[in-house]
């Protein structure tokens, strides 16, 4: 794969991919786009290794992960909504009560929640790409999505 | 509150639109990765030329050294030896001279080797992050 080729490749699936760091950085656009455009130059950098078998977005997907892991943003985790809507109020103040909504519920949960959350809904992977991309067995997966929901509920109901 | 989870995730399905900001913006990095990517490629290439004479260099001394010791008796001493042979009281400088541009082609050599290594296994990231601070 070329440099085109990869450019082409990331204009079909840069929506989806904005969108799960979007989720994960909690409704920090500029951060995600970040972390977005970090991971797609590492993936750039490792394209030597990529063997073209169709799987582009979850091995796209995988090192966005990854990437998002390495970054400060992942070890953030508040305690209670009040705190997170302090914090995270400020960047999403402009987008939906939707939106504002689930990024501070999200917010509270750990990353590898998260992350499991946010690729089984919002992306609509099944729990086995979910497993490739996390590097998870399916049954954590599993786990994480039933953890994950039943904090979120918790969360919002309350 | 909204406890439609299924709801609330397809609420926040964000549409970027085209993303061609985003796309540029990544291109414009490309680019760079391209350009440190060309001056490892230019700095390997150096250092390849660079082992390539100094290895042909060390073996036309080697080949000089062997020659000369290949003249010399075995049942005398070298460097009195190489004295008489050369006829001069200086023959241990002489040697010396000889040995010397070994050594330091040995050293030069292994010089180039180990960062020909380094370069090999290094990753472009750094040298990246340094030419996207300046």
């Amino acid at each position: 794969m070329n440099k085109e080729q990869f450019i082409t490749a990331v204009k079909d699936e840069q929506n989806s991919l904005r969108s799960f760091l979007l989720a994960l950085c909690c409704g920090n656009r500029d951060e995600a786009d970040d972390i977005a455009q970090d991971a797609l130059v590492k993936a750039y950098l490792s394209l030597d290794g990529y063997v073209d078998k169709g799987q582009f977005h979850s091995w796209i997907f995988k090192i966005a992960f990854n990437t998002f892991i390495n970054h400060k943003s992942a070890a953030r985790q508040f305690e209670s909504l009040d705190e997170a809507r302090s914090v995270i109020g400020s960047f999403v103040a402009d987008g939906s009560f939707e939106y504002q909504q689930l990024y501070l519920a999200l917010s509270t949960l750990p990353a590898t929640l998260r992350s499991a959350l946010t690729l089984y809904y919002i992306n609509g992977y099944s729990i086995k790409e979910v497993a490739v991309i996390t590097s998870s067995s399916e049954d954590a997966v599993k786990k994480q999505l039933s953890r994950g929901r039943e904090k979120l509920k918790d969360i919002i109901s309350r | 509150m909204n406890t439609d989870l299924d709801a609330l995730f397809a609420a926040a399905k964000t549409d970027f639109g085209d993303g061609a900001d985003f796309i540029s913006s990544l291109e414009e990095k490309l680019e760079k990765v391209e350009y440190v990517k060309s001056l490892h490629r230019q700095k390997q290439r150096y250092f390849r030329k660079c082992l390539c004479i100094s290895f042909a260099l060390g073996v036309f001394f080697g080949c000089l050294g062997i020659a000369v010791l290949s003249i010399l008796p075995s049942d005398v001493q070298l460097i009195a030896t190489l004295g008489r042979y050369l006829g001069g009281e200086v023959s241990s400088y002489v040697l010396l001279l000889a040995v010397a541009p070994l050594c330091a082609l040995t050293l030069v050599a292994s010089k180039l080797v180990m960062d020909l290594f380094e370069i090999k296994f290094r990753s472009v990231r750094p040298a990246l992050k340094t030419q996207h601070r300046q």
